[in-house]
Parts: C-alpha cells; structure tokens; sequence
C-alpha cells in the first residue's frame, strides 16, 4: 500500500494507516468478493520478488517493490489486473474512510486531497469507532 | 377488515396513503423493507457500499434474475437490477429528485412521434394529469422555476430553486451562445423550511443516500408522515406479500404476507392497491394464481410483465482548473448546479428511427472522497494508475481543478424482448420465485445517447472546460422502472384501464411506474407520484357512487 501511494512531501498510506482500514474490511463479508483476486496477486508478489531480486517481497527496497508491481500490472491475465484495482480501491479507502474505519488516522487523507466533511457527515455505527465525527 | 390495501410505499403507494386516509378510509400500507428515520442515514461512503440490504435486498436473499438478450449465449445471472429501494419509502428515500414534468407528447409518442418497437400511446393526455402534477408539487415540496419544462402550468413551484454553484452564471451564458434556453432542475428539495421540514443544508451526499434532516421530499417524509397523522393509516415495515388473494366472485379481497419471522398473515381489504414498482408488481400479479387467472391476477390478456422498461442514461464529465478561470468561483464547494438543457427533447431527422431525445441535467462533480480518487485513478487511462503517478492525479484532481458532470435522461423504449416472468428455479430466500427480467436494448438508445452526449460536451466546451470527458452511452438506468402493467383503453392489449384499474378486477389497482406505456425522456418519479394522486381521486370518487367495492 506504500507503494500505491506513496509518501513524498505530502502524506501517503503509511501515514493515513491505510492498512488499519484493509484489516477491518478484511473482517467484513464483502471481503469474499475480493479474496480471490487478493490472494492470487499477494502471491503473484512474492514470487515475482524472490525471482526477480532473491527476497521477499517485503525485504526488497522501494525500488524493486515498484519494478515487481510494475511487471504484475502489465501480465495480461485477468485476475492479476483485477487484483491491482483491487489494491488501488483498498488503498484509497484506507487513505479517504472516515476515521472510524481504522484508515485516514488523524485524517490525513482528507487533509491531503483538501476535503472538509460537512456537519452533518456521520460514520455509521458499524464503524468500530462509529459515531459523530462532523 | 381494511377499505384499502397498500402493498409498497413509494412513489405510487404514498400518495394513495394520504389521500385515502385524509378521505377517511381505513388503510394498511404493507413495505417488504426496513423502516429507517433521518438518524439511520449516514454520510459515510463505506457504509454506503458495504450495507448489503441498507436500500437494496442482496442477490442472496432477495435475486432478480438477468437474461440479456442481446447475448445469445448469456445465462441467467443473479442482479439487483430491478430493485430501486426496498424500505419505507421506497426509492424516494435515496432519490436525487429531479422533479420533472414529462412533455404534453410524451402522452402520444406513437401518435406524435412515430411507430417505434412496441411504443404505445397514454391512455389520457397531460391536461388530466397537469391538476395532479400541481398537487404532487405541492404536497411533496418541489423547488423550482419558471420558465419550466413540459406543459402548461395551472400554479407555479411552491419553492424557489435551490441555491446554485457560482459557475452556474458561465453555465447560462454558455447556453445562450449556443442559442439553448437551460432551465433551472426542478428538486423534490426544500430550498426553504417548507411542510414542517427545513431547508436544504447542502452537504453534497444527496442521490444514493438518505436524507438526514428530511429536506428531501421521499414519500415517507412529505407523505406517509401525514398519512399516518390521521389516525387512519397503518403502515407494517417487514412484511413480504406472497399473494394477493381473490374471494368467492373472482375479485382481490386481501392478501397473504410473511412477517420478519416468516409467518403468514391474512389481511382482508376491500380494495387492493399493488405498489412495488414495476418489476415486482409484475412478479407479485404473476405469483397471485387463481381457478380465474392461471397465469397470473388479472392477466387474462397475458400482458402482465411484457414492456418493462428502466431509463437510458449517458453521461459525460468536464474539468475546469482552478488557474485557469479566474472570477469563477471554482474554489467554492457549493454541491449544486442544477440547471438542465431540455432543448434536445426531440431528435432532428437523421439521428435515429425513432425522434426521441431527452433531458441533460448537469451537476457540480461530488465531493466524495472514495468515489472521487478512484475515478481519478482510473481516469483517461487503460490501466489504474498507482504509486507517484497516482498521488500527482490525486493532487490535480482535488486541488486545482473542479468537475462538472452531466446524466442524459432518455426513454426506454419499450420493446418485445424486455419482459418480466417468474423464474422456473431461482427462489428468494421465503421459498418463491424471483422475478426473470429479459433485458434488450433498441438500436435507439445508444444512437441518441451518442447524439445527446455530444451535444451536453457542447455547453461544457463553450464554457471553457479544459478536459472533457464521454462516459458510458444507452447505459440502462435501474432506478426507474416502468411498464410491466400496461394502462390502455383495449383490455386484449393492456392489464390496466385509463385510472390504474385492472381491467379484470375492479378492485385492484396497480399504481406505481408499471402503467406507463412508455417512460418519457424526463425523470419519471413525479409523473408517478401525480398519477397515484390522480388515482387515489378515483378511489374515492368511484367509492362513493359504490362503482368499486370500498
């Protein structure tokens, strides 16, 4: 998810905590609609990264990670693109939820993108911190 | 005992809860849905896409099936097509409310415009219906101005328009070079305190989700409220009908429902008013099967189910950056444009077989965080961008440029291929079949979609816009359903009678978009709302001089 959006001198997915909302969807029962793709492309990585630079994905640096994104973007095969816009949704999520979700920590993103939520703008209890943030 | 039965509540069931309970009737309003209020409704774009049921029933539990049949190998595929809003209120309680008027032809397309697929004419023409539209106006709250689209006009608006984006004065003068007369979007939207609920307070999370301070006019704030305020109307949220039943002399005498536990209810009425919207009234008629109807209540000709017909949408989307139009008021993030260009109503020769166009109805870009970053990822490119490229297209997405989009409304022309039928094995999660929709397009749809998208890219190009955008052309819009239950004068060619009255039954009544012989180029929920009002005159009109059963 750093590597989607990464954090230059503006704030990325790592400082919005991107990946605390992917946790919470990953409990949520539209996450099966995404697993598949998910899986396969996550495993796509790792093997293209041991191939490519004889380390684990998450071993390798910045560079390398986009060289290994890079080539799975380009596999014409339809699961693996289905599972880069599947990373790229998840990420902006993460990046642009209401804070409730785990995502957009000391809303970040919406301070990036220069969004202001009106006043009546709730997260549903459902939210783990659900409730008024507005 | 009840005098009036009302299965569905929106669009076409609320009106009649008002008027009948007004007139003194005693009604029961029957929703399959859920009943939410203002507090149930947030502004929260993960919720909106993630809760299954919320406005619309998951394909698990509640399927329509989709046939398309311009794929001949496509299989039956399991849809939320069909289903507008499954809840009190119905789909007015997600609605954007364009309250359009439809044109005085589009009463007489087969007359006026030409013999098209299976278009039809109306059974009556827009002077029965204009006393009806003034009253939905104003028992609804419908902001708006003149000049104004469609036909004479016997009062005007009851409320000014809506508050518009500063870019609306370019927008106008744009349209004047052009030679079109915009008209400013009439909205079932208080712009004002208006029938004890406020005014609009402009948040922007309007079409798609519910209103929470009520300023939206859905049926269950500007009329199921009221209705109940009588004393003479009841309305059971949760309960699915499974059959309308028919007594001794043939005629509907009540129904069968399923409460949340799946227990089975017995209701007995002396009319019964069928108001699921087009898809499942058919379904509910086709499922009501008696030594009489066979093959369904009231569908001795066979025509139940045939024509359905959704809305064709096209759209297109523009860029203005912020450096580039100075004394624009680009920056301010006012949601709303509303303003429309009607003039492309009718198509001029050479553009399709069939002369109809349609409404573009133009609006700022939403501010929606999620939606909005992921249609820039995926704008103008074959693959999704990501990493730096994505965070710079984030950034000139959000910070130096503001979007102006617009919806083309378009008939759905009626046709033989687009039906509803009982499916012959999928069953919804109460055990009965779940309705079968076969889905083809006319040739038309996509020919004047590409016309009308081109000449909405127009206004935006005159004004200057930096980038500019064709979206998808004849796409079927699902929140609008026609059709299923034809109203017409010839009881071989149509289920209905000129006042929603099965020509059958006396005393059943389908009152929602399914009489619509043809679904016009506007927006068609307010020509539903003002054709229940005119139906409900008839109830207690006919009731009084005992031409129906109450």
């Amino acid at each position: 998810m750093e590597r989607v959006l990464p954090s230059d001198d503006g704030p990325g997915a790592r400082e919005a905590d991107a990946a605390g909302y992917a946790d919470w969807y990953a409990r949520q029962p539209g996450f099966r609609n995404i697993q598949h793709p998910l899986v396969f492309g996550l495993g796509l990585l790792e093997q293209l990264a041991l191939s490519m630079h004889g380390a684990s994905f998450a071993a390798c640096t910045p560079g390398q990670q986009d060289e290994v994104l890079r080539k799975v973007q380009n596999i014409p095969h339809v699961t693996a693109q289905r599972f880069f816009s599947v990373l790229v949704w998840l990420t902006l999520s993460g990046f642009l939820c209401p804070p409730e979700y785990g995502g957009n920590q000391r809303r970040a993103g919406w301070d990036f993108i220069g969004f202001t939520p009106h006043p009546l703008t709730v997260a549903a209890p459902a939210a783990p911190g659900g409730g008024r943030h507005g | 005992m009840v005098d009036v039965l009302v299965i569905g509540s929106g669009a076409g069931g609320g009106p009649l809860a008002l008027r009948l309970s007004q007139a003194g009737f005693r009604v029961l309003v029957l929703e399959k849905g859920p009943r939410h209020e203002r507090g149930d409704y947030y502004h929260d774009e993960v919720h909106a896409a993630g809760a299954p049921g919320f406005f619309v029933p998951p394909v698990e539990d509640d399927p329509h099936v989709l046939v398309k049949a311009d794929e001949p190998d496509s299989r039956p595929e399991r849809t939320t097509l069909g289903w507008i809003g499954s809840c009190v209120g119905g789909g007015t309680a997600r609605m954007g409310g364009s309250y359009f008027r439809f044109h005085p032809d589009d009463f007489a397309v087969r007359s006026r415009v030409g013999a098209y697929e299976a278009v039809a004419d109306w059974p009556y023409g827009y002077d029965e219906l204009e006393k009806y539209y003034a009253q939905a106006e104003w028992e609804v709250g419908v902001s708006g101005s003149e000049p104004a689209f469609g036909g004479p006009r016997s009062r005007p608006y009851p409320m000014p328009p809506l508050r518009s984006h500063p870019l609306a004065e370019r927008f106008d003068e744009a349209c004047r070079r052009l030679s079109l007369k915009p008209v400013s979007t009439p909205r079932a939207i208080n712009s004002r305190p208006y029938g004890g609920r406020p005014g609009c307070s402009y948040c922007d999370f309007c079409a798609g989700y519910g209103c929470p301070t009520g300023a939206r006019g859905g049926t269950q704030e500007s009329l199921i409220a009221r209705a109940e305020a009588t004393g003479n109307c009841e309305v059971r949220a949760g309960t699915m009908v499974r059959e309308v039943t028919v007594g001794p002399d043939g005629r509907a005498d009540g129904c069968i429902y399923l409460d949340a536990e799946g227990v089975e209810h017995r209701v007995h009425a002396r009319i019964v008013c069928v108001c699921c919207s087009a898809v499942e009234s058919a379904r509910l008629l086709l499922m009501s099967r008696s030594p009489a109807f066979p093959d369904g209540l009231a569908n001795g000709s066979g025509q139940v189910g045939r024509n359905l017909q959704f809305h064709v949408g096209s759209a297109g989307r523009a860029w203005f950056r912020f450096d580039g139009h100075p004394g624009a008021g680009l920056r301010d993030r006012h949601p709303f444009l509303e303003r429309s260009v009607t003039d492309h109503y009718f198509l001029p020769p050479g553009v399709s077989p069939f002369g109809k166009g349609g409404i573009i109805k133009y609006a700022m870009g939403r501010i929606h965080p999620i939606g909005n970053s992921y249609t820039a990822a995926r704008r103008g490119f074959d693959q999704v961008l990501w990493g730096q490229a994505l965070k710079d297209r984030l950034r000139g997405h959000f910070l130096d440029a503001r979007e102006v989009r617009f919806e083309v409304f378009q008939d759905f022309v009626p046709n033989d291929r687009t039906r509803v039928e009982l499916d012959p094995q999928v069953v919804d999660r109460w055990g009965l079949p779940a309705a079968r929709m076969h889905l083809h397009h006319p040739e038309h749809h996509r020919q004047a979609g590409e016309w009308l998208v081109d000449r909405g890219l127009e206004v935006l190009g005159e004004m200057g816009a930096d980038e500019l955008v064709r979206r998808d052309i004849g796409y079927t819009n699902q929140v609008m359903t026609h059709g299923t239950c034809r109203a017409g004068d010839d009881p071989e060619a149509s289920v209905l009678n000129r006042f929603c009255q099965a020509h059958q039954d006396r005393n059943l009544f389908v009152v929602d978009g399914s009489f619509m012989p043809t679904s016009g180029g506007a927006p068609s929920t307010l020509s539903i709302v003002a054709n229940s009002f005119r139906t409900a005159d008839y109830i207690v009109d006919r009731a009084r001089t005992y031409e129906v059963a109450a």
